[in-house]
């Protein structure tokens, strides 16, 4: 146990072991330390080095990252279901520009609105908060994005129950392909054709979208937390 | 109060000069208190951080300390303040 205690002397700051050090390792040995003597090392090297702030603060902060990653698990995961179109625009249009005017009519407020009241999404948001912000939550959560195979194209949609995320998925595209037919007609939109590659699926893996600014937060907390203990101790201390 | 370990060291150091074992057994013999190393060091920082209490000079590992005159000063304040606490507590217990 004696070891123990006296590899546990490793742990108190080196400013501090330069002058008790040796001292501090006679005195174990003479004691033949037993546990409580151990753990009375260890408290007494954690409270020496809390004496100093950037410890307290460092501390501090590392553990607000660990609770706020740790938190990021507790909240509601997300599923993302996605799918893949093809856009085959004539030379000279890029398929993005082409698919632009369409993707602009299926993400329209009452486009999402009717696809949100059909699949029964964000009910508990719809309580609290003004249709248009729910809206705009499900934008979000909405990513259309080229695949490295031109002309192919993401769609996906994040959601926190999978099969809701895919039947969303499914709606969306639908009205995108609608959008595509009602937009053929006009004779000021481009010409080119769409076509669903890969139907949306029910997503196995659900991901964490809050890991990153759940961290972070935690990291700020802990920063602001720490430096208020650190102002306070330095303060009983002159005191 | 009593059981604060920097008055228990500046109690220990009041007779003459002693090394971290010594004040270990003779916090416990006197006080029925056993220090643990990490405590008892902690107080002996505090007390030689506001010049209590000194190292003497030792070739020894085992470094003796003493009792210095704003130490003893201090242990007398504390003594004479913890007296008054245990007459006014006794006192009263009697009255009840």
């Amino acid at each position: 146990m004696s070891r123990i205690a006296k590899w546990l002397i490793r742990m108190y700051p080196s400013p501090w072991r330069r002058r008790y050090g040796k001292e501090l390792e006679a005195l174990v040995e003479d004691s033949n330390a037993g546990w409580r003597d151990v753990s009375d090392v260890l408290k007494g090297a954690v409270s020496m080095q809390s004496v100093r702030w950037p410890v307290i603060v460092g501390g501090c902060a590392a553990l607000g990252a660990l609770v706020g990653f740790a938190t990021s698990f507790l909240l509601p995961q997300l599923y993302i279901s996605s799918a893949s179109i093809a856009v085959r625009a004539p030379a000279g249009v890029a398929p993005a520009e082409a698919l632009a005017a369409t993707i602009q009519t299926a993400m329209s407020r009452q486009s999402l609105t009717e696809v949100i009241h059909a699949q029964d999404l964000y009910s508990k948001d719809l309580l609290n908060k003004p249709l248009e912000d729910v809206v705009d939550t499900m934008r979000r959560h909405i990513r259309i994005a080229p695949l490295p195979s031109p002309p192919h194209f993401e769609f996906s949609f994040a959601y926190e129950d999978r099969r809701k995320a895919q039947a969303a998925t499914h709606l969306v595209l639908t009205s995108i392909m609608s959008a595509h037919v009602t937009n053929a007609r006009n004779t000021d939109f481009p010409r080119f054709t769409l076509e669903v590659t890969k139907p949306p699926q029910v997503p196995d893996r659900s991901v964490n979208p809050y890991i990153f600014k759940g961290s972070v937060a935690g990291l700020v907390v802990g920063l602001l937390l720490g430096s208020v203990i650190a102002r306070v101790r330095r303060q009983h201390a002159v005191a | 109060m009593a059981s604060d370990p920097s008055l228990l060291v500046l109690a220990s150091l009041a007779d003459g000069e002693k090394h971290g074992y010594a004040m270990i057994l003779d916090i416990e013999t006197f006080a029925g208190i056993r220090l643990g190393p990490g405590t008892l060091y902690g107080a002996v920082t505090r007390l030689e951080d506001k010049g209590w209490i000194r190292p003497v000079q030792s070739g020894d590992r085992r470094q003796p300390y003493r009792i210095t005159a704003a130490g003893r000063r201090q242990l007398e304040e504390q003594l004479a303040g913890l007296e008054r606490v245990v007459t006014a507590g006794l006192r009263r217990l009697r009255h009840v």
